[in-house]
């Protein structure tokens, strides 16, 4: 008995040994393989890897799932992780989602002002890697229009766009706007979202199930849509559409042009009755 | 219109899959005239392409195209070209879209409230007539020249024909087929021409004759019949020249697939510059040969080909947007795009190579595009000018614009800041005309409520914005391109508030001021040089409408 004891000793640091040696072994393959990942991410997505984004990607080796998860390098703001609290009724939308928006609604949205320019959009798209390409449409008269898009998306939105108009001395953000993923929650949660990041002097100008619009936002409108069949025309310049895009939601900021002050809205309201009378048959000659 | 009945068994059986002994094509708006020698030939009891004629007592030699609302929009002349658009209508009406307007000159083009290709309305039901009741003359064809002046008609028989290319194409389209004569030579077909409802580029411009006319002018034609015993003897000659040569083309289908660059990122910088393009972000399809290929979902086949220079949109955000495959050993990153200016709506979406779509002011394959100059066509001088200028809707507004909401300077924002425009009202769709000769030197963007602008250089030096107008214009409004007195530049749009009636905002602008047209300039929010235009609307409006 005396004898095995030294013998099961040794077997036990044996294995002992064995079992971490294994375990180092695989520590530095999987070191390998995430470094290798990381390099090989990076030369295909172009751009460096958070430490936090390794994780998802070194779960996925196979080439198309690191191309599909380019839009997990956009990077999501600390800051609002807490905030998404202020959606927690809208269950079907994804915490991710719901900071998405947030981020879009609190961060780039308020960038639509009449101080604003290009290099200020672009930083804070920059910021959150979403790689933003701008377009300057010039000719000699009428004058510089920037079209601010990006190629990388939050999760949830896309079609991010903005249309700057130069002056002699700065320039004018014109629109900006963006879209949300369409589901049935989508249009309130958005609703929600947008209203909290308004001045309190905005004022509601149209208020339904599908439409929602504010003005008196310092010289600019917003507005929210569910788009519908008729808002998905192939012919709508920037944007590409098809008939599966129906419940998509639209946030738009834009310089006002028209008014919903109560004295305008009585005039609307009276030649909205004439329209309705001259709602007849067609007739032939 | 009363169905043709189904041809018999015996002649069916002659026609399916066996008529190349006649060179046999079917029309594609990118690629031109397109063997179909590999699609077979069908009965079909209906089409829906149309001819206009007058209906009523008296003689008129236009038809009314009128809007939803039943107001007349423009005038179609008759013996044009329309197709039946399916799924609305009204009672006694047809919802139509105008294919190819009949007419024998160019200045007729260019009369006032006439309406166009791409016109879309409603015409009365019984102002439709068969389409082979008359005989289409195609006035001119750019790339396949001996289509000058062909004559088109509809075979004769109980029924139409049509192409049916699905077991090579893999698309639904029923191509009408056509026999298409050179004037010169009306013993025989030149050949059998397929044309869907969806491309119709070939019917651009057009004049129509009836039978009566036909048989003066074109002797021999309406009796021309499709002779069964000539097939057969056609059918045994040397197949290897079918489709061969009494019309050639030359179509370019290399298709480009080449190797992507992907670029190498560096460390990102909140400070960095993103990539700039001039002239505004506007993908193309930008490949060294003439096209490119344009696959379904599974990357395995080619929908069709886009041709260099053709702008797309790229989707993003929910499905799948992009893919890789590997072709002939050779990775390639493909991407979902949505192709603009394409009127067949069937063919406007696919997968391409990624490397292959550029920023129009990056490829270097296009040719070099026209500058934005001003108009050389010097007959306005200026507003002032006598023969300036055009009333930019088709009739008379149905609202002042002199007073209210609608003037110019107007209050708007509780008294902050003044209308810097005027609003015609009229109604949805309708056509927007250009006021006077100019160039179009802003293409379509984001205005107002889900509507649009235009901006366009007049001669005589001022500065039109065409405001609130629909997404769809004349697929000739885009930058850079020249306008007569009376083009259309867009359609009447209405914004999705619900605030307000459809309606052009107008503004008009000096052409002095520097900078774009909005800025933050009080109390109009826009340039230096912005001025009232109810003066001349007046005048404008009084001259046209008197």
């Amino acid at each position: 008995m005396k004898k095995l004891v030294p013998l099961v000793a040794v077997i036990i640091v044996a294995a002992t040994a064995f079992v971490l040696l294994q375990r180092n072994n695989n520590v530095a393959k999987h070191e390998e393989k995430t470094e290798a990942t990381e390099e090989r991410a990076r030369t295909e997505v172009g751009s460096p890897i958070d430490h936090e984004d390794t994780k998802a990607i070194e779960s996925s080796i196979n080439e198309q799932e690191i191309k599909a998860a380019r839009t997990s390098d956009v990077k999501v703001d600390p800051a609002l992780s807490e905030d998404i609290t202020l959606l927690d009724e809208f269950k079907e939308i994804s915490a991710e989602h719901k900071t998405s928006l947030l981020q879009m609604t609190r961060r780039i949205f308020p960038l639509a002002t009449e101080k604003t320019e290009v290099k200020d959009i672009v930083q804070a798209l920059n910021k959150y890697k979403l790689e933003p390409k701008v377009g300057v449409d010039k000719n000699p008269f009428t004058g510089s229009m920037s079209v601010i898009r990006t190629n990388k998306t939050l999760p949830g939105t896309r079609y991010f766009h903005t249309q700057y108009f130069d002056e002699e001395q700065g320039g004018i953000v014109q629109h900006l706007s963006f879209e949300f993923k369409p589901g049935t929650q989508s249009f309130e949660a958005v609703v929600k979202a947008v209203a909290e990041g308004l001045p309190a002097h905005a004022e509601v100008t149209v208020s339904n199930s599908g439409y929602q619009g504010w003005r008196n936002i310092d010289g600019y409108i917003v507005w929210v849509k569910k788009l519908d069949e008729s808002d998905l025309s192939p012919d709508t310049p920037f944007n590409a559409y098809t008939k599966n895009d129906v419940g998509t939601i639209r946030v738009v900021k834009e310089i006002d042009i028209h008014d919903h002050a109560p004295a305008f809205k009585a005039q609307q309201r009276e030649e909205i009755q004439e329209q309705e009378k001259e709602n007849e048959p067609m007739i032939h000659d | 219109m009363s169905a043709k009945s189904i041809i018999s068994p015996i002649i069916a059986l002659l026609f399916s899959g066996s008529l190349h002994a006649y060179e046999t094509y079917y029309w594609d708006n990118q690629s031109g005239l397109t063997d179909a020698s590999h699609c077979k030939i069908a009965a079909h009891d209906e089409t829906n392409f149309r001819i206009s004629e007058y209906y009523g007592t008296g003689k008129s030699i236009t038809e009314n195209l009128r809007n939803s609302k039943g107001v007349r929009q423009s005038y179609l002349r008759n013996g044009s070209l329309v197709k039946l658009i399916e799924g609305r209508g009204e009672k006694n009406f047809s919802a139509i879209h105008v294919i190819g307007v009949n007419y024998k000159n160019e200045s007729e083009l260019t009369q006032r409230w006439q309406s166009a290709r791409g016109d879309e309305g409603f015409l009365f039901k019984q102002s439709l007539a068969a389409l082979e009741d008359r005989i289409i003359q195609v006035k001119s064809q750019q790339d396949v020249k001996e289509l000058n002046d062909s004559l088109w008609k509809i075979p004769r028989g109980e029924s139409y024909l049509k192409l049916d290319c699905a077991e090579f194409e893999g698309s639904n389209r029923n191509y009408n087929l056509f026999e298409v004569f050179s004037p010169s030579d009306l013993s025989a077909p030149l050949a059998y021409i397929g044309v869907s409802e969806e491309e119709t580029e070939i019917f651009n411009k057009i004049q129509t004759f009836t039978i009566d006319e036909t048989q003066t002018l074109f002797p021999g034609l309406i009796d021309y019949e499709l002779n069964i015993d000539d097939l057969e003897q056609e059918k045994s000659a040397d197949e290897s020249t079918a489709g061969s040569s009494l019309l050639t083309q030359d179509l370019e289908l290399e298709s480009g697939e080449g190797e992507l660059h992907e670029e190498e990122g560096g460390e990102e910088d909140e400070n960095a510059d993103a990539d700039e393009f001039v002239s505004g972000l506007n993908a193309v399809v930008c490949v060294p040969q003439t096209t490119l290929n344009v696959r379904d979902d599974s990357l395995e086949n080619v929908l069709f080909q886009a041709k260099v220079g053709e702008k797309v949109k790229f989707f993003q955000g929910w499905e799948q947007n992009e893919k890789t495959q590997t072709i002939d050993n050779v990775e390639y990153e493909f991407v979902r795009v949505q192709f603009m200016d394409r009127e067949e709506q069937d063919q406007n979406i696919g997968w391409v190579a990624k490397g292959y779509i550029k920023e129009e002011s990056e490829c270097a394959h296009l040719r070099v595009r026209a500058q934005v100059t001003r108009n050389s066509d010097t007959t306005i001088t200026g507003l002032d000018d006598p023969n300036c200028c055009e009333f930019p809707t088709i009739a008379r507004v149905t609202h002042a614009y002199t007073s209210g909401m609608r003037m110019f300077g107007a209050r708007r924002g509780g008294g902050t800041r003044s209308h810097g425009a005027t609003d015609l009202y009229r109604f949805r769709d309708e056509p927007i005309l250009s006021v006077a000769p100019g160039t179009v030197v802003r293409d379509r963007y984001f205005f107002y409520q889900g509507t649009y602008a235009v901006e366009v250089a007049h001669s005589g030096g001022f500065i039109v914005r065409y405001g609130e107008i629909n997404a769809k214009v004349p697929t000739n409004i885009k930058r850079g391109a020249k306008v007569k007195m009376g083009d259309r530049v867009g359609t009447m749009g209405v914004v999705n508030s619900g605030c307000c009636r459809p309606m052009l905002h107008f503004e008009l602008y000096r052409g002095n001021g520097k900078g774009a047209l909005t800025q933050t300039r009080k109390p109009y929010n826009r340039r230096s040089d912005l001025m009232n235009p109810t003066p001349y609307l007046l005048r404008w409006e009084n001259e046209k409408f008197q």
